[in-house]
């Protein structure tokens, strides 16, 4: 389990979120469990970015009867939100890479 | 916490997001704990793992781009001052980048919002004024009048102050509805992310073009005030420019005279440089004023080194003019001048005789005896005259009036000729052209003369009395003395 700050928490969980969701369609619940078994997270603060990720058009949502109660929403990635995941991916890893290198660096000295 | 405390919590914390998406969050939460609870968890540990109220609402309401609300605990005061400093940003920005006509319509509406302030003073005086019956009553029973006076003092400053505090929070709350949202203060720069009223959470391009809608359907009464000062405006600005076209039509006449002027030969430059400025600065005044009236663009930069330019030579052309003018000569000589021409003429002197018109330039020439000898000098290059005498009698009195016509007509061209020639060589000759008058008596002559004068003024005085006395007392019915006969016969 990783602990981290708010603001970086942020990015990170997108894209964690956009990754799992690239998968498979997944509703809310079973996001935010799948999520918070990666990062320690309040759970409650994933529901905000699956608002948001909608409200920016990269996810659609649909609603789907269950055997257990209310129908639940289910949340499918867009095209948009494919090229989204893409740019974060890259964007991690290149973050991590410059952050690993700096690491070796200051070990050496 | 249970489930529907933590919900009706939620709830009343994304109040200002529309009414569905409220009821859709609140179904995920819902949902959640549901989920959690049929797991096995209890629903207090359920909602206790969702986290802090605070942060789930602040991460959600960005989740619609709106900002956090001011927190509690931050300054009060802090945020107030940035207010203000946004808000006077705002207006700066707004009046270096709008039109007048917007501006005018924001004048209005700063005009109406104090007209309202005005009018909710009113309670407040009312309260102030009866306030102070019922302090002076207590007080002056308790403590006399001056503790009556500190009392009221006080209790005035309070309300005054409490009025002020509302009238500021007031006015803010008034300019931020008004201009929050509106047009005037936006600006690609300054945009900021603007809280999105329940009522207002319609997609933003469809807001702003509804509010164009709404602003080309109807004329508000504020558009009509605005319509009615920029026509105000423009019709003064209009007579402005009737009166600078006169200007520059005056101005070009100057300069034609100037170029006029140079070719013959004076040398004013200051003053052609100056007349010169003068025109080019009246003309970008005119560009300026027509182009505001027919809504056209100006080109400011041609107009402004335009206008710098004519504005240097202008005072270079005042400097060079005043040292011009410093060199000029300015003579007075008259008699001195040899091309005079006098003529002369000569009466005998009588006993009784009286001179008229003469002037007052008398010359003592005891060779003269009894001969008086008349003087007149003129320059011939400009005007001619012919001279002659009156003469005529009033009861023993001779007297002897001086008359003379002008009998050239080259007067006028003539001493503008000579100005201008006097001009080539900085030089203005003054008096020059008039005529000039000197009697030549003996001192014994001029003496009879005075007295003659005097007598017959003294004469004359008496007569017009005695007339006004034949006048008055004919209209009161008198009968008029014989003497009186005259005065009134001439009269009918």
């Amino acid at each position: 389990m990783i602990l981290i700050n708010t603001q970086f928490k942020k990015g990170v969980l997108e894209l964690l979120v956009l990754l799992m969701v690239e998968k498979k369609d997944m509703y809310g619940y079973e996001l935010v469990e799948a999520v918070s078994k990666v990062v320690n997270v309040n759970e409650g603060t994933i529901y905000p970015i699956l608002k948001r990720l909608t409200n920016e058009g990269f996810f659609e949502t649909y609603l789907e009867e269950s055997k257990e109660g209310p129908p639940r929403k289910y949340y499918h990635i867009t095209v948009a939100g494919k090229k989204r995941k893409k740019e974060q991916v890259e964007e991690w890893i290149s973050f991590a890479q410059s952050v690993n290198d700096f690491i070796k660096g200051s070990d050496k000295k | 916490m249970t489930k529907s405390e933590f919900l009706k919590k939620l709830k009343k914390k994304i109040d200002i997001l529309e009414e569905s998406e409220v009821e859709d969050i609140l179904k995920d939460y819902e949902g959640f704990i549901d989920e959690k609870i049929n797991q096995g968890m209890s629903e207090s540990d359920a909602v206790s793992s969702l986290g802090n109220l605070d942060e789930i609402t602040e991460e959600l309401l960005s989740a619609y781009k709106i900002k956090k609300t001011p927190n509690k605990s931050e300054n009060i005061i802090n945020h107030f001052v940035n207010q203000i400093i946004d808000i006077i940003e705002k207006i700066i920005y707004a009046f270096s980048h709008k039109s007048l006509r917007e501006i005018i319509r924001f004048m209005f509406e700063i005009v109406g919002i104090f007209l309202i302030l005005f009018l909710c003073k009113i309670p407040f005086e009312i309260i102030i004024s009866l306030g102070k019956n019922v302090l002076y009553d207590l007080c002056t029973s308790i403590g006399g009048y001056s503790f009556y006076e500190i009392v009221s003092g006080i209790a005035k400053f309070f309300i005054e102050m409490i009025y002020l505090i509302f009238a500021i929070i007031l006015f803010i709350k008034l300019f931020e509805n008004r201009y929050k949202n509106s047009d005037f203060f936006d600006t690609k720069e300054m945009n900021r992310n603007v809280p999105k009223k329940k009522n207002e959470v319609i997609k933003e391009s469809e807001n702003k073009s509804k509010a164009k809608e709404i602003e080309h359907e109807g004329l508000s009464i504020l558009d009509i005030l605005v319509n009615i000062c920029m026509f105000i405006i423009k019709s003064f600005v209009f007579f402005v420019l009737i009166w600078v076209i006169f200007y520059i039509v005056g101005m070009t006449a100057a300069v034609g005279i100037s170029i006029y002027l140079f070719t013959l030969g004076i040398t004013y430059i200051g003053f052609y440089l100056g007349i010169l400025s003068l025109l080019i600065l009246g003309i970008c005044i005119f560009l300026v004023l027509f182009n505001f009236i027919f809504n056209r663009k100006n080109n400011l930069v041609a107009l402004f080194f335009t206008t710098l330019g004519s504005l240097i030579f202008l005072g270079i052309g005042i400097g060079i003019a005043t040292i011009e003018v410093a060199q000029t000569q300015i003579v007075y000589d008259t008699e001195n001048n040899q091309n005079l021409e006098v003529q002369t003429f000569e009466y005998p002197m009588k006993e009784n005789l009286v001179l008229h018109n003469f002037g007052t330039n008398y010359k003592i020439d005891d060779s003269l005896n009894d001969l008086i000898r008349v003087e007149y000098k003129y320059n011939p290059d400009f005007v001619d005259y012919h001279f002659y005498e009156e003469n005529e009698m009033y009861q023993d009195f001779e007297i002897i009036t001086s008359r003379y016509d002008v009998t050239s007509f080259d007067y006028n061209h003539k001493i503008f000729e000579q100005f201008l020639e006097d001009l080539k060589h900085k030089k203005i000759q003054i008096n020059n052209y008039d005529l000039h008058i000197t009697v030549y008596v003996s001192s014994e002559v001029y003496n009879q003369l005075k007295s003659n004068e005097e007598k017959l003024n003294a004469l004359y005085d008496r007569d017009y009395d005695l007339e006004d006395i034949c006048y008055e007392l004919n209209n009161q019915g008198y009968e008029v003395p014989s003497y009186c006969l005259p005065y009134l016969y001439e009269e009918m």
